[in-house]
């Protein structure tokens, strides 16, 4: 009895600390957009903690986590498509965040703050569609399966592309960081609507149900936590050095296009 | 098994090549500022 | 000079421009056509398989029309003129923002309405039965739609490939009034009821961007 308890309260406090990461990942990074110069080297530490942390999540995956009964070995690719998920829509918030804050201020840093957010959460939004079909493949028999997770994050994609296109097109011009500033808002104002929109479209759903409600073992939940707070390390120190560039090319004489890291 | 191995390589392939590409723009970036002061 | 004095002076313009001229509507009209026309020839579907597709399909024709009717709203060198004088009116700038996405709307469902007539002729839709949440959604849809598109167009018609970014801008944004348009849509010709959610966040998504748009447009038309 005292054991089940145990486990259920470590199941809380797996679930609390990764939100606790995400919103801390996101905080320091709004934090650090306000006075990148002075801030910056906080982000050698945040590049440790990740490295630790992926090692840890990496040790358990092989080691600690179960081996599930329906879908073997296979199955534990579980535990690098879903830590990316978070990255995923962090990488939205930033782009609004820094969206509203550029178009109030006008200051180059907030439009910094959404340009990293969006590069990385591409990254991010990229690897679920890479990894969801390679899963998706050897369970179902299909690359592609249109469900509401895979859906919807095409669509999420789509809308990061979208973004990134503008402010590549747009480059140059004075308007460039006020289109992308209002597209970044627009576009991840439309996120809830597409999730509800794909679920109606979906109907009934091929996905793997998700088994955090219906009670993930708690060896899985572990690992998957993890996971997850070691993939928003990896976030949120990208996001931070890509600011850093943001920055110092903004010093820099040498224009460069956005996104073209050379 | 391929799958599950391929699924984490390409992940860190991924992830590695983008922290790479960072590193060389921050490299060049960094000379860039310096050149100027 | 009242901020709601500015939207109608706005709305009556485009409004009046659309009749007169008639090319908007006429291109979005001649252009829908086309499209029903080549699928009701090319889709081999079974009457069955038609209703199922239809709702969709109307939507998405709507989708490509309102592309035309769109990247016209900011277009012409009249409208260059006209804009100009519009940003140096004391008003917040977002009133004219709703002028020009209420015309769009308009415009946008009477293009609504003439499709679902050509659904009507070319693919034996039946709206009997089902043309009162039809309509409704029609509406709400065409809001959605000039909402954003309005918006988009505007920051597209200052960049380069305007023809090609729209789209590429829109399509994902709107994804939720192609699908709760033509969910609503097709329960109603399937005779099944609408649940009031549908409605619900239809209304919702309706009024958010048209919040966002009215409160951005200001930073937009700045530059």
């Amino acid at each position: 009895m005292v054991s089940a308890l145990v486990t259920t309260l470590v199941q809380y406090l797996v679930s609390g600390l990764v939100m606790l990461s995400a919103v801390l990942a996101a905080a320091w990074l709004v934090w650090l957009s306000r006075d990148l110069p002075a801030r910056i080297g906080g982000a050698r530490g945040v590049g440790a903690a990740a490295l630790a942390l992926l090692a840890l999540w990496l040790g358990l995956v092989v080691g600690y986590a179960p081996i599930e009964q329906v879908q073997g070995v296979v199955q534990k690719i579980f535990y690098v498509h879903i830590p990316a998920i978070i990255p995923t829509y962090l990488g939205f918030a930033l782009t609004a965040v820094g969206g509203i804050g550029y178009l109030r201020t006008r200051a180059e840093s907030w439009d910094q703050l959404a340009q990293s957010g969006a590069e990385v959460g591409v990254i991010f939004c990229t690897l679920m569609l890479v990894v969801g079909p390679i899963w998706a493949k050897p369970v179902w028999g299909h690359w592609w399966v249109w469900d509401l997770r895979l859906t919807s994050t095409l669509v999420l994609w789509f809308i990061y592309v979208a973004y990134l296109l503008l402010r590549g097109l747009a480059y140059g011009s004075d308007a460039a960081r006020t289109f992308t500033s209002v597209y970044g808002i627009v576009g991840t104002a439309a996120i809830p609507f597409v999730y509800f929109a794909v679920d109606l479209a979906q109907g009934s759903t091929m996905h793997p149900s998700n088994p955090a409600r219906e009670g993930l073992p708690a060896e899985m939940g572990r690992t998957v936590g993890a996971g997850m707070v070691a993939f928003l390390a990896v976030f949120a120190w990208l996001v931070a050095r890509r600011m850093e560039i943001a920055a110092l090319e903004a010093r820099s004489p040498a224009a460069r296009a956005p996104g073209a890291l050379g | 098994m391929s799958y599950l191995v391929a699924a984490y390589v390409v992940t860190g392939l991924v992830l590695a090549g983008y922290a790479l590409r960072l590193r060389a723009a921050r490299a060049r970036a960094l000379r860039d500022t310096q050149l100027r002061s | 000079m009242s901020g709601a004095s500015v939207a109608r002076a706005v709305f009556a313009k485009d409004l009046l421009l659309d009749f007169r001229t008639r090319d908007r509507l006429g291109h979005m009209a001649v252009f829908a056509l086309l499209v029903v026309a080549l699928l009701s020839i090319a889709v081999p579907a079974s009457a069955d398989e038609r209703r199922a597709w239809s709702p969709a399909l109307l939507w998405m024709v709507l989708l490509f029309a309102s592309l035309l009717g769109l990247a016209r709203s900011f277009q012409s060198e009249a409208e260059g003129g006209a804009l100009a004088l519009l940003v140096q009116a004391p008003v917040d700038r977002g009133w004219v923002f709703l002028g020009k996405a209420a015309a769009n709307a308009l415009a946008l469902f009477g293009v609504a309405l003439w499709t679902a007539v050509l659904f009507t002729v070319f693919l034996d839709v039946d709206w009997s039965e089902a043309w009162r949440p039809a309509l409704a959604a029609g509406a709400l849809g065409a809001l959605g739609l000039a909402a954003l598109g309005t918006l988009l167009a505007a920051m597209s018609v200052a960049v380069r490939f305007r023809e090609f970014l729209l789209p590429v801008l829109l399509f994902p944004l709107v994804l939720p009034v192609l699908v709760l348009a033509s969910s609503i849509t097709g329960a109603a010709l399937a005779g099944r009821p609408v649940p009031g959610l549908w409605w619900g966040v239809f209304a919702l998504y309706d009024w958010v961007f048209v919040v966002l748009g009215y409160l951005v447009f200001d930073y937009v038309l700045e530059d």
